[in-house]
């Protein structure tokens, strides 16, 4: 299968999506548009028939849409996808300070034979005593006698792939039955990381939990590759790149887009998006068996479009060219919080009132014309205005 | 007292400390405003500050602690300061301090509720706290603290219990419960068990922000939830996208303009909800239904 290019939109792009609405309408054409509005609203179907694949040398066979546990209060809504055949969960001993693991522990209560259970040690777990506490409290919490993935969490650098003291207890915990598998999860320098379990010699690591989607660089998704040859189970997260509010979007939703991307690279194993409720779990769910269409790629490439005009990557470069030093990238930032995917008035407000007084957008209203440049286009003095409309 | 006399003794000082103060961005005294939650020097008698405070905003609350940070952002996270502290004669011990600021009393009540150990026991230290052997959650105002010992020496409930109270005495607002529960203050329902959540109650995304907790109604255990916010139209139509959740939907009049509902909800059974107005609670999880609509009305009164 095709790799497809990293799409031209960050994570924060794709949060600000609400900010522009259904602005994709008023940009393209208008025909089009409209094709475009209908082809991007949410594909729903009753539960789809699971698909499996191995991740890689545990042999484990599962679905390419599993469970990530951590937004889900309600155990309830993580049992309703183990009824419908969903068989990987991730958590970690972190989240809610262990008490998510408690909430996945309800849901798998009477189906622990069903389901492959994934936990992480606490990030700063180094030392036998460390790890060994982190595990016995898992399975207390998951309320379950072993643990088939038990993944470090948070790993940014080759050196704690090796750190011996971590690996004698990993190991002491597979021969007592503890765990059966052990990897690792990261979501800084991923390549360096990936790179690093490919070159272990002694193949400790079997799986890797991976931030990847569609901003992902190019070195990533070839890290990736190189890892799945060696064996190394892959699974993808943060594959909406970081963003969920859909306020303001309408019909169009880029989320089964953006999990699609991820899966129609075959060395990926799964995806494990966080569902927070019955409606997002119905949505993620359903991309199992949709293949990655050209309307996806669209559909990736109008959004990244759309915002275009209107988002501000934060750079500072504009600021620069502005003679009264407003801190044009603050005052955007401020903007974003209150029309944004956030949608925060009073974080916006407290933002904007943190700027010195000649920081503000207010400055901009004794020039007679702005000189200052936006490298990506953005009408720098619209936006000056739009800020002291919203945030004065 | 001569005019001259008192420019000199009682204006000067203030023009000194404007003169000091003006210079500093505001964005730098937002960071020493959180900066002055966190205690200095130590916190608690043996543990002593090892290295700097750090703080993070909306931006970078991934950089530390992961995706977990999408947790809190429903919550109207805001800001976090964070510092370690260890002790002289532990090497590898620490207690990692972290204060967030969230949108409101109600918003730190929800994270605090997020992360409450069943099995802690209760200080009186915030508005609440949970105390377990490695961990100490509290809320104050709207600031949400999370203390958590790693290391060889990782329990020592005395030097959380210190250390909480050591930071608790640095937050601003008062030691007192959000009042949107007090319309849990009742008899029946079960202490330490209400958990806020400012969206997707029940796992579902129509009934936005609410509290549920777990109650004894009638010898029946069972759980209550009851959505903040609502308007009489807002209440309508969650009932009624609720109802089209629910199978064997069964509506009673309540009598002046309330509705009663019982039916049965693919995620949790039976299920008893009442509209009244502005107010929308409901039951699930019972196990008898005798005095379930009694109650719900007078949480609706």
């Amino acid at each position: 299968m095709e790799s497809t290019e990293k799409k031209g939109m960050n994570r924060r792009t794709f949060i600000k999506v609400g900010m522009v609405g259904t602005a994709t309408a008023l940009i393209a054409p208008p025909a089009f548009a409209d094709t475009l509005q209908q082809m991007a609203e949410t594909e729903r179907s009753a539960f789809p028939k699971p698909v499996y694949r191995t991740l890689g040398r545990t042999g484990l066979k599962i679905t390419v849409v599993s469970f990530g546990a951590m937004l889900t209060p309600e155990p309830e809504v993580i049992r309703v996808a183990l009824e419908q055949g969903v068989n990987y969960i991730d958590t970690a001993r972190r989240y809610m300070g262990g008490k998510n693991e408690e909430i996945v522990g309800k849901a798998i209560k009477g189906m622990r034979d069903k389901v492959f259970i994934a936990t992480k040690t606490r990030p700063e777990s180094k030392t036998k005593a460390d790890i060994f506490l982190d595990v016995e409290t898992s399975l207390k919490a998951l309320g379950t006698d072993h643990i088939d993935v038990i993944q470090l969490h948070h790993v940014t650098d080759r050196e704690r792939i090796f750190y011996p003291e971590t690996r004698e207890a990993l190991a002491q915990l597979k021969k007592q039955g503890k765990v059966r598998f052990c990897g690792v999860t990261t979501h800084k320098n991923e390549a360096e990381v990936l790179n690093a379990l490919t070159g272990d010699p002694d193949r400790f690591f079997d799986t890797c939990l991976v931030k990847y989607n569609f901003k992902s660089d190019k070195e990533v998704t070839t890290a990736i590759d190189r890892a799945a040859s060696a064996g190394i189970g892959i699974i993808a997260m943060k594959t909406q790149a970081g963003g969920y509010d859909t306020t303001g979007l309408g019909k169009i939703s880029p989320h089964q887009a953006a999990l699609k991307w991820v899966l129609q690279n075959p060395k990926v194993t799964a995806a494990i998006p966080g569902m927070r409720n019955m409606t997002e779990y119905r949505e993620d769910i359903a991309v199992m068996g949709m293949p990655f269409t050209y309307a996806d790629l669209r559909r990736l490439d109008r959004y990244a479009e759309a915002i275009a005009p209107f988002y501000c990557s934060f750079c500072g470069t504009c600021e620069t060219g502005c003679p009264r030093r407003v801190e044009i990238s603050t005052v955007n930032r401020a903007l974003m919080y209150a029309e944004g995917g956030y949608r925060d008035i009073s974080l916006a407000r407290a933002t904007y009132a943190e700027l010195p007084r000649q920081a503000k957008a207010a400055t901009c209203v004794d020039c007679e014309g702005c000189t200052a440049r936006c490298v990506n286009g953005l009408d720098i003095a619209a936006k000056m205005e739009r800020a002291r409309a919203v945030l004065a | 007292m001569s005019a001259r006399r008192f420019m000199t003794y009682s204006l000067k000082p203030l023009f000194l400390a404007l003169l000091l103060i003006l210079p500093v961005p505001f964005s730098t005294l937002a960071a020493v405003d959180m900066e002055e939650l966190l205690p200095p020097n130590s916190c608690g008698a043996r543990w002593k500050i090892d290295g700097k405070m750090l703080f993070y905003d909306r931006d970078s609350l991934s950089d530390r602690i992961n995706g977990e940070a999408e947790l809190y952002f429903p919550y109207g996270f805001d800001r976090m300061a964070a510092a370690r502290y260890t002790p002289e004669k532990s090497p590898g011990a620490g207690m990692d301090v972290e204060i967030y600021r969230m949108g409101s009393l109600l918003d730190a009540f929800g994270m605090y509720a997020n992360y409450r150990q069943k099995d802690g026991s209760q200080l009186p230290v915030g508005a609440e706290s949970n105390l377990s052997s490695s961990q100490l959650f509290l809320y104050q105002g709207r600031y949400f603290v999370h203390i958590q010992m790693t290391g060889s020496d990782a329990a020592d409930p005395n030097a959380l219990a210190e250390c909480g109270k050591a930071a608790a005495s640095r937050l601003p607002g008062s030691a007192s419960r959000p009042p949107e529960l007090s319309v849990f203050d009742r008899p029946e329902v079960a202490k330490a068990t209400a958990r806020y959540l400012p969206q997707s109650l029940l796992g579902y995304d129509f009934l936005n922000r609410g509290v549920i907790t777990d109650a004894i109604v009638e010898g029946s255990n069972l759980q209550i939830f009851h959505l903040l916010g609502t308007t009489a139209e807002s209440a309508s139509d969650s009932f009624d996208r609720y109802r089209s959740q629910c199978s064997q939907v069964k509506i009673d009049s309540g009598g002046k303009g309330a509705s009663f509902l019982e039916g049965i909800d693919p995620l949790y059974g039976p299920v008893i909800v009442l509209r009244k107005g502005t107010c929308l609670a409901g039951a699930l999880k019972f196990s008898g239904k005798k005095g379930i609509t009694a109650f719900l009305e007078s949480l609706c009164r």
